[in-house]
């Protein structure tokens, strides 16, 4: 400190002391109240701490189509039959099933799957029901399929419901999701479809068709 | 070169110009910095030259021609014939639709435990489409057999309006890793592909008489 | 030059000997480390067995293996089938085994399973695989599909787990 120009040892001395002859002053106490206040008085700038209101979700029309990235989805109806041979699920004793139809078109560059992870059945739910049992095509009951990039295919979800769950004229409602599109970079490879969330409502009304005059056509599916 | 200016008088000191040149245990400063220098400039080059990770664990490529046998490590693929049509049908199932469709023999080289062709792609103008599972063909019953050619189509369902652009299809023994084995390839141009109304897919099976 | 050289050379002998005696036998040391389980647990020794000979493995005698060029009903063009037949007395447990492949020797190595699809008459006496239930001696009858291109000789390979890390690899000349 001796051999610094004798200029600067004052001014530092001016600017600085009464910081420090402050500090000392107050109780170390106080230094974690002092600092959670200033917090939350900055947080005041951007809306505060409490989690945002989720924007009302949109509410479509039956026969209006879901657009986004991954898959144009648009739901047809909701039909309860006694049973839908080839269409993957089998209903049991006092079982009916509950079918919805929709047309999708994938949007994506790569094929995606009907059913299963990262598939067009994750990017949509129907309130009250678990996922579908099964997912066919309409037109070759095919099980399962995968879409092919902008092929558009209608395909039929099934579940098996107690036959006194649903009945003619109820309706059901469907949320429609948007899916994100994650690339694995570390430890997987590829890409997928992940984290459906809701931006849209649609609510049908179910037909009741008793024993099928609706059948899926096509060979021993 | 610190070390030769304190060098004691009475040490046979060596002539400053020759201790630059021969080293005498000590590179010069501008030797130094030098080699340095040019070590971090070839380091950068090898870095430049290194393959990334992507072709670390690419598949090994083998091209494919009509007519012509490719031969993979396991998987050996004649190509017989490729083709479009609006319409194609096997054993009793049809579907309508802009569908490309490829007649192929294919066997298997060294062993065929669990040996079936998996990995069925077409890329085409930027979109990657999978063999379609709706047909009976070697999408579905692909097993192989060593040094018995099965035949068998593939036929994929490309989006309306799709007519032209340079395509690949890809043939690879495991879907799960294709990367480090052998991958058949077929390129064309889609426009040059001849295009019918209706056309019949291949049943699978052992190369006729 | 020569002087501080070979000085750096002697004072760090020590050092650079245990270096070019120790970085080999780190390498060897870690390779035998992992390879010896792998190794061990499955079937990587082959045991020969020479046509006409019978063996001791996993507890029961294997062989005599021979076999023949046949034909059967189903069989597509330009092939042929080589039909196998091992003769095997299970001691106790009875010895099971994996499914039994066939290899060509010497050769591209080729290897065929086993098939049960080419029209031979349903024999309900006609093993295809080790019987863990077996009470006494019985005949493997296995059908392979070959190329007709292919003439032999061949090897049927036994693995069983309680063999392991030996197989017996038993050479037919049909």
């Amino acid at each position: 400190m001796s051999e610094q120009p004798p200029a600067t040892a004052p001014v530092r001395k001016r600017r600085f002391t009464w910081i420090r002859a402050a500090g000392d002053r107050v109780p170390t106490a106080w230094f974690a109240a002092i600092g959670t206040g200033a917090f939350l008085i900055a947080t005041a700038a951007f809306g505060g701490l409490a989690t945002a209101a989720q924007p009302p979700l949109a509410h479509l029309k039956p026969g209006t189509t879901h657009v986004d990235d991954m898959r144009s989805l648009t739901i047809e109806r909701a039909v309860l039959i006694d049973e839908l041979p080839g269409s993957g699920t089998t209903p049991e004793d006092g079982e009916r099933v509950l079918a919805i139809v929709v047309d999708v078109e994938n949007n994506w560059d790569q094929p995606i799957r009907a059913t299963g992870p990262g598939s067009v059945q994750e990017s949509f739910s129907v309130t009250g029901l678990d996922e579908p049992s099964s997912g066919a095509r309409m037109d070759d009951a095919t099980i399962g399929p995968t879409l092919q990039p902008g092929v558009p295919a209608q395909l039929v979800y099934t579940w098996a419901v107690d036959a006194d769950a649903y009945a003619a004229g109820d309706t059901v409602t469907v949320m429609l999701d948007d899916m994100t599109l994650y690339t694995a970079t570390f430890v997987s490879r590829g890409s997928g479809w992940q984290d459906p969330t809701p931006s849209a409502t649609m609510t049908l009304t179910v037909k009741d068709v008793g024993a099928g005059v609706d059948q899926e056509d096509g060979d021993d599916g | 070169m610190t070390a030769d200016t304190q060098a004691p008088p009475g040490a046979p000191a060596a002539p400053p110009a020759a201790a630059s040149v021969s080293g005498a245990g000590h590179l010069p400063r501008w030797a130094a910095w030098t080699i340095g220098i040019a070590c971090i400039a070839v380091a950068w080059f090898v870095a430049l030259a290194t393959p990334g990770e992507e072709q670390i664990q690419a598949p090994f490529r083998v091209p494919a021609a009509i007519g012509e046998a490719a031969i993979g490590r396991n998987l050996a693929v004649t190509f017989t014939d490729i083709r479009r049509a609006s319409e194609v049908s096997a054993s009793g199932w049809t579907a309508d639709g802009n569908w490309l469709v490829v007649d192929l023999e294919a066997e298997a080289v060294t062993t065929e435990i669990g040996t079936s062709i998996q990995y069925a792609k077409l890329e085409l103008d930027g979109m990657q489409f999978d063999a379609s599972e709706r047909p009976p063909s070697f999408a579905k019953d692909g097993a192989l057999e060593v040094g018995i050619p099965r035949e068998g189509s593939f036929a994929f369902e490309l989006p309306d309006g799709l007519d032209a652009g340079d395509g690949r299809i890809e043939l690879a023994l495991n879907n799960i890793t294709p990367e480090l084995d052998s991958m058949i390839v077929l390129s064309f141009d889609l426009g040059d592909v001849e295009s019918m109304d209706q056309t019949e897919l291949l049943a699978t099976g052992w190369v006729g008489p | 030059m020569g002087g501080p050289v070979t000085r750096w050379w002697r004072s760090n002998a020590l050092a650079l000997g245990a270096i070019v005696v120790l970085v080999p036998a780190t390498y060897a040391a870690m390779s035998w480390n992992e390879w010896s389980s792998v190794l061990q647990n499955s079937a990587s020794r082959a045991v020969t067995l020479q046509p006409g000979d019978e063996i001791e493995y996993a507890g029961a005698t294997v062989g005599p293996a021979t076999a023949e060029f046949t034909q059967l009903p189903d069989m597509p063009p330009r092939t042929r089938v080589v039909t196998v037949t091992l003769h095997i007395d299970p001691g106790d447990p009875p010895i099971t085994c994996s499914p039994l492949p066939l290899r060509e020797v010497g050769g591209l190595e080729r290897q065929w399973d086993a098939r049960d699809d080419l029209g031979r008459e349903w024999d309900p006496d006609i093993q295809t695989f080790c019987d863990s239930e077996a009470e006494g001696a019985y005949d493997l009858l296995l059908d392979y599909l070959v190329p007709e291109d292919v003439s032999g000789p061949f090897a049927v390979e036994v693995k069983s787990v309680e063999g392991w890390p030996e197989f017996v690899s038993a050479v037919v000349e049909p």
